[in-house]
């Protein structure tokens, strides 16, 4: 099992070594994990860039020009949508990717996504959903039982997309699915004013805790080490910031505060790994190892997540974990009793579909 | 070495096939041994990669992992990395979905050039960018000039250096579909070419392997001359007519894959390629005709 993406980002002096095997490794693992842009930010602010080979540059430097494109047309759509919304006197909270362009974290780096994602009170969703439609923004298809599934399980409606600029909007109405045990109103995370736009988005402490509770509830992992090195980077944000009390106490404060630390624990857990800091990572793994499914089978798993360069390349064991971490995600998501005839519908929809005639063309997804 | 000069041995099923296709180096990997056949045959000439060698693209040409659909009703899936962008296809499709796969991993990812959706041939220095919407006889037009002379730069991606302006040759084999097919075969019986593959989303289609010469050129960078939009129409006598620099301008931009990415460097990128250059609507229904025209081009 290869890891040269996760090692790279920790410790960029690596560029110095790698043979050109290595680096179409980095490329093709790069690309599929959407880490090509931030690694060459961290390999351009620890000034080694001059060692990537010219051959492979094109591929760093074509990723950011993907990526100043997007930050210029996301700052266009937060300005569209704040226009919409704001003026219905719909508060709007920013979340994820779009946040992080709009406050400039240094997540943006890199960071190619698809979905510009905002949050609105539960009571407002439909207002806020109608809004969005007189400015063009629609529902692709959506039957009956998605409607359901959405509306009254989880915490965000169907994507909605821009009929002319193909921009997708997922509007959330919760931080957790409302089926999920833990679910608690999102009212109760800190925001703060954007500067340029008058939408909100969350404050330093509670931004690393919803990437980090999404993550760690996650059952499906695209991108992981994307996801990984977000977190690292905003909780070295946050540490920078803190004056008074490290970030590590201000983090576990606030996630018992809001009994989220099933998931903050473990997400600390791997952020203090990467980062080398081993007496607050020896005090999160004793917090940890108080559950033993958590300690020998969770953590494990998640371990391979992490650190491999392609979760497609497992071992036997690596494959279980990851059949665990799914049923976990799910069994996080949904009590059983709504999670069964879910996954069977689920189930009997996907047969429907592998078996439809041919597509007629072989066009994108 | 070139890819005609491998071993059998290593063109078999499962094996990774390592080459330079002009300025980027692919692996390919399948399962199905028609692909390494079609792959030896239409890219003979060009070089093969040892393995330690720095790889762009990494594509996997491979079996549902449905042990039903393994026997039943194959089906080929594309692969970049770990990614599958595309839906699956009947598996008797598989390298004109390698061909097709090819384009969009360059298509999507190499923004140090700009890329346009056009044809480019060269003779004598004069160097001629045929950008058209499918179905106007772009491609037909193209292997009737590279098989009487003419260079082959490209047959479907134009590739425009930011840096300099010139226009870099991939010399890939040529794409027909349909009625072109045997139009072409007739023409040049000795031309080689991959088998036809029948009812693909764009309908039969074959690949017609590139010119030897074109292909020993392709790292002969040229700057373009003229741009051309031609639009074949049955029984028509031939007719042109000039174009300003501004539509040509646009009519670029419009078959562009990548000037929203490229921001301020692909307008000015552009803007220089259009300088010098002039500008024709080519209507014609005689491919002799046709060919004549763009022969005089060069005198």
């Amino acid at each position: 099992m290869s890891n040269l993406l996760i090692s790279l980002f920790n410790n960029p002096e690596l560029a110095k070594k790698l043979s050109m095997y290595d680096w179409s490794k980095v490329v093709s693992h790069g690309r599929d994990q959407n880490m090509l842009g931030r690694i060459w930010w961290r390999l351009q602010s620890n000034s080694v860039e001059k060692h990537v080979p010219d051959r492979v540059v094109p591929h760093f430097t074509s990723c950011n020009l993907f990526v100043e494109q997007q930050e210029i047309n996301i700052n266009r759509e937060l300005e569209d949508i704040s226009n919409t919304l704001v003026s219905r006197g719909i508060d709007t909270t920013v979340l994820k990717g779009a946040a992080y362009i709009a406050v400039s974290s240094s997540c943006k780096h890199g960071r190619i996504f698809n979905d510009i994602d905002i949050l609105v009170d539960h009571s407002e969703i439909r207002d806020a959903e109608i809004a969005l439609m007189t400015q063009g923004w629609f529902h692709k298809k959506e039957t009956d039982y998605d409607k359901r599934y959405f509306r009254e399980w989880m915490h965000e409606i169907q994507p909605l997309i821009h009929k002319d600029r193909l921009t997708t909007i997922d509007l959330h109405h919760n931080i957790l699915p409302l089926t999920n045990k833990k679910h608690f109103n999102a009212d109760k995370l800190k925001t703060i004013k954007l500067k340029q736009v008058p939408l909100l988005t969350f404050d330093l402490v509670d931004r690393f805790i919803h990437s980090a509770t999404h993550l760690f509830t996650e059952g499906e992992f695209p991108h992981a080490i994307r996801d990984i090195t977000d977190l690292i980077i905003l909780y070295q944000e946050l540490d920078g910031e803190a004056e008074t009390e490290s970030a590590h106490n201000l983090i576990l404060e606030r996630s018992k505060a809001l009994g989220l630390d099933d998931y903050i624990h473990l997400a600390l857990l791997f952020v203090l790994k990467n980062l080398d800091k081993e007496l607050e990572h020896r005090q999160v793994e004793s917090l940890v190892s108080k559950n033993a499914i958590t300690f020998y089978v969770t953590v494990p798993a998640f371990k391979f997540v992490f650190t491999a360069d392609s979760i497609a390349q497992g071992n036997f064991i690596n494959n279980v974990g990851l059949f665990w971490l799914y049923m976990r995600s799910h069994l996080i998501k949904m009590p059983l009793h709504v999670l069964i005839p879910h996954i069977c519908r689920k189930f009997i929809h996907n047969m429907k579909e592998k078996f439809k005639e041919e597509p007629v063309n072989g066009a994108n997804k | 070495m070139k890819l005609k000069d491998l071993a059998k041995s290593k063109l078999e099923s499962g094996k990774t096939l390592k080459f330079d296709v002009g300025p980027f180096s692919i692996a390919v990997k399948s399962d199905f041994p028609n692909v390494y056949e079609e792959i030896a045959k239409i890219y003979s000439e060009f070089e093969v990669l040892s393995d330690e060698h720095f790889v762009d693209f990494e594509i996997t040409l491979r079996n549902s992992h449905s042990l039903i659909r393994k026997f039943f009703r194959k089906q080929c899936f594309f692969q970049l990395g770990d990614q599958e962008p595309f839906t699956p296809i009947p598996a008797n499709q598989a390298f004109p979905m390698f061909e097709w796969g090819l384009n969009w991993c360059i298509s999507s990812n190499a923004h140090q050039y700009l890329m346009i959706h056009a044809a480019v041939i060269e003779k004598n220095g004069v160097c001629v960018v045929l950008p058209a919407p499918p179905g106007s006889g772009k491609s037909t037009l193209t292997a009737l000039l590279v098989f009487s002379g003419w260079r082959l730069l490209s047959d479907e991606l134009t590739l425009i250096e930011t840096s300099s302006g010139l226009i870099q040759p991939l010399a890939r084999p040529i794409n027909l579909k349909n009625q072109s097919i045997s139009v072409i075969k007739q023409a040049f019986p000795n031309v080689a070419h991959s088998n036809i593959v029948k009812d693909t989303h764009k309908g039969d289609v074959c690949l017609f392997k590139a010119p030897d010469a074109s292909v020993a050129n392709i790292d002969r960078k040229s700057k373009a001359t003229h741009i051309i939009l031609p639009k074949f129409s049955k029984n028509e006598a031939l007719s042109t007519d000039p174009m300003s620099q501004d539509s040509a301008f646009f009519e670029l931009i419009a078959n562009s894959f990548n000037y929203n990415i490229l921001g301020l460097s692909g307008f000015n990128t552009l803007t220089e390629f259009i300088d010098g250059t002039s500008s024709f609507n080519l209507r014609y229904g005689d491919n002799k005709a046709a060919l004549e025209w763009f022969e005089a081009l060069t005198l």
